[in-house]
């Protein structure tokens, strides 16, 4: 690596770390947590919807199973943090074999209509299976994590571990993507008769890369529930899965840097529309229909383009480096 | 030298349509076999069966004496058959290089979970796939434009790219499907050049169909020809020049000269 990339990493880690600072109250503490926790999720959702073209109304309930799971363990169980947060992943794990496996199968809008249903299942069961999930209320009294003999009591000590994980799912996903494999699934995605032909099998890496976003999830959910340290069905609403996936479409579907982008401008956004009170929906579904018509690449795709055109002026070809899901069309 | 390919009664039907009947032939390692026929003879059918995008209704296919009908288009692959399309299937958005690196996954190990980590391992055979995939833009002379993407080259380019993904999953035999099609003489000289070479260097058996008889007559070991789903000929290229079931298919019973 080199010096000036060592750098930059060092500055990046380096704010990261002091952001708590910047962050006033509790409040905007837990919005910044909650960035963090969005921001997984919203690579989850791009791995399934920007890079292999699912679209997926069922993360939020990937999530919702992760925190129950996490939550449950914790409290009935009494296992330790890490040890309900191990379980959420697995959770998520088994959800993306069990889930992925029959949905994964069904082209466009049918999917979508699977992973709708799928959320409609679940909330169902967190609703009315009371001597598990508490019913509607939910479960209450979740612990703070204690890793180590290191108690995370407030939200400004959580924000350490939120950013790890946070940090280390990025990591996970960037290999992922910028390795070989990261290629065939983008090439599974522009062409499957043309992958096949190759010797992918494209079913199971579909599959593999579900099962991945829906570990994602799920470890997102096991972090979501500590930090509130309550769970209830009214938490995960399906708005929610639209929301990840206005983050992913507004940062870029199918770019590397997307859901980073699109998770900070879709909390901040949200923080600011409150002011607007009951017009805030309002502007949101038209800033949602204007975003798909003017900008369906997202931030990242405008910034790539950007790129193009300035290395067409210096070596006169088109040579766009990172391509999302839009372009395909 | 022995039967690579053995095709035994293959039979395919569309609704009512049969699509190929009841067709048997073998093709031997190493040589370069030609496919003919009008329009709508089931040529590119063949390929599809032989491919696994089709199943068969009867008949088996048989690779080195292993039953491959039945088996998915990428277990094909894996077992030995790639091929070209006769319209262009490349990835337009992804660069030359990249078209070729996803050819060559086939080849890797591969487990996601060690890809996430980037495991010592799969450092070495990114490493390794790069220089093979190096050699084959060399093989084609894609080597300077291995950072277009893919919709940006010539045709005939684009041509010898999906050439060169087919070849680089090292396969024993390549189909080609009218490799020299929309293309003029130059070009298809140059196309029938490096399935030579293909065939010479790399000791890959290739399965074409072609409609440029130039091509076929001068380049084929073996030829055979298909009408309406059925194999009508088969033989050296100087025997189906004169064969008269041939002339009758192509060009109509007027042609046929009579003893």
């Amino acid at each position: 690596m080199s010096i000036s990339r060592f750098l930059k990493y060092l500055a990046v880690i380096g704010i990261l770390l002091v952001l708590p600072l910047v962050t006033r109250n509790p409040y905007g503490q837990h919005i910044l947590n909650m960035i963090f926790i969005y921001t997984i999720l919203a690579m989850s959702v791009n791995l399934v919807f920007g890079y292999t073209g699912g679209l997926t109304f069922g993360h939020v309930t990937v999530y919702a199973i992760g925190a129950y799971i996490s939550a449950l363990a914790s409290t009935k169980l009494g296992f330790s943090y890490l040890t309900s947060f191990i379980l959420s992943g697995l959770g998520g794990f088994l959800v993306g074999i069990f889930i992925g496996y029959p949905t994964l199968k069904l082209a466009g809008a049918y999917f979508a209509m699977a992973t709708i249903a799928f959320d409609r299942i679940m909330q169902t069961i967190f609703i009315n299976w009371e001597s598990v999930t508490g019913g509607p209320s939910g479960i209450t009294g979740i612990p703070y994590p204690v890793l180590g003999g290191v108690s995370l009591k407030t939200e400004g000590q959580y924000y350490y571990l939120i950013l790890l994980v946070t940090l280390i799912v990025f990591f996970l996903y960037r290999n992922l993507i910028r390795s070989h494999i990261g290629k065939t699934i983008m090439a599974m995605r522009d062409n499957p008769v043309a992958a096949e032909a190759m010797g992918i099998n494209v079913a199971r890496l579909r599959l593999s890369v579900f099962t991945i976003s829906t570990i994602f999830a799920s470890l997102a959910g096991s972090l979501y529930a500590h930090m509130v340290k309550y769970v209830a069905p009214g938490a995960f609403p399906l708005e929610e899965s639209v929301a990840l996936l206005v983050m992913v479409v507004l940062g870029g579907p199918g770019f590397l840097m997307g859901p980073i982008y699109g998770s900070i401008i879709v909390v901040f956004a949200n923080e600011y529309l409150q002011y607007l009170e009951s017009f805030n929906m309002l502007v949101y579904g038209f800033a949602i229909l204007l975003l798909l018509i003017f900008l369906p690449s997202g931030i990242t795709g405008m910034l790539e383009r950007f790129k193009s055109r300035l290395s067409r002026k210096k070596e006169g070809i088109d040579y766009i480096r990172e391509v999302g899901i839009e372009e395909m069309r | 030298m022995s039967e690579q390919l053995q095709i035994r009664n293959l039979t395919k039907q569309f609704g009512g349509i049969d699509a190929l009947k009841d067709i048997s032939l073998e093709v031997e390692t190493k040589t370069i076999v030609s496919i003919i026929g009008p329009n709508g003879a089931g040529k590119t059918t063949l390929f599809n069966l032989v491919t696994g995008f089709y199943t068969p209704d009867h008949g088996s296919i048989l690779l080195d004496g292993r039953e491959i009908r039945g088996l998915a288009p990428h277990e094909v692959a894996r077992a030995g058959i790639t091929r070209t399309f006769q319209n262009i299937r490349l990835f337009p958005w992804m660069t030359v290089q990249d078209n070729i690196i996803v050819a060559r996954q086939l080849k890797c190990s591969g487990g996601l979970l060690k890809v996430c980590i980037r495991t010592p391992l799969i450092k070495r055979e990114e490493k390794e796939t790069l220089e093979k995939v190096g050699e084959i833009m060399a093989f084609f002379q894609l080597r300077e434009k291995r950072n277009y993407q893919a919709k940006n080259l010539p045709y005939g380019e684009q041509r010898k790219l999906e050439m060169a993904r087919a070849l680089a999953a090292e396969p024993k035999i390549l189909l080609l499907d009218e490799p020299t099609a929309g293309m003029n003489p130059a070009e298809s000289k140059e196309c029938v050049e490096i399935i030579y070479q293909i065939n010479e260097t790399l000791n890959i058996t290739i399965m074409l169909i072609e409609h440029n008889m130039n091509v076929v007559m001068g380049i084929s070991d073996k030829i055979f020809v298909l009408d309406h789903g059925m194999k009508i000929a088969e033989g050296h290229p100087e025997e189906i020049q004169n064969n008269q079931d041939v002339i009758k298919a192509y060009l109509g019973e007027n042609y046929v000269t009579h003893a």
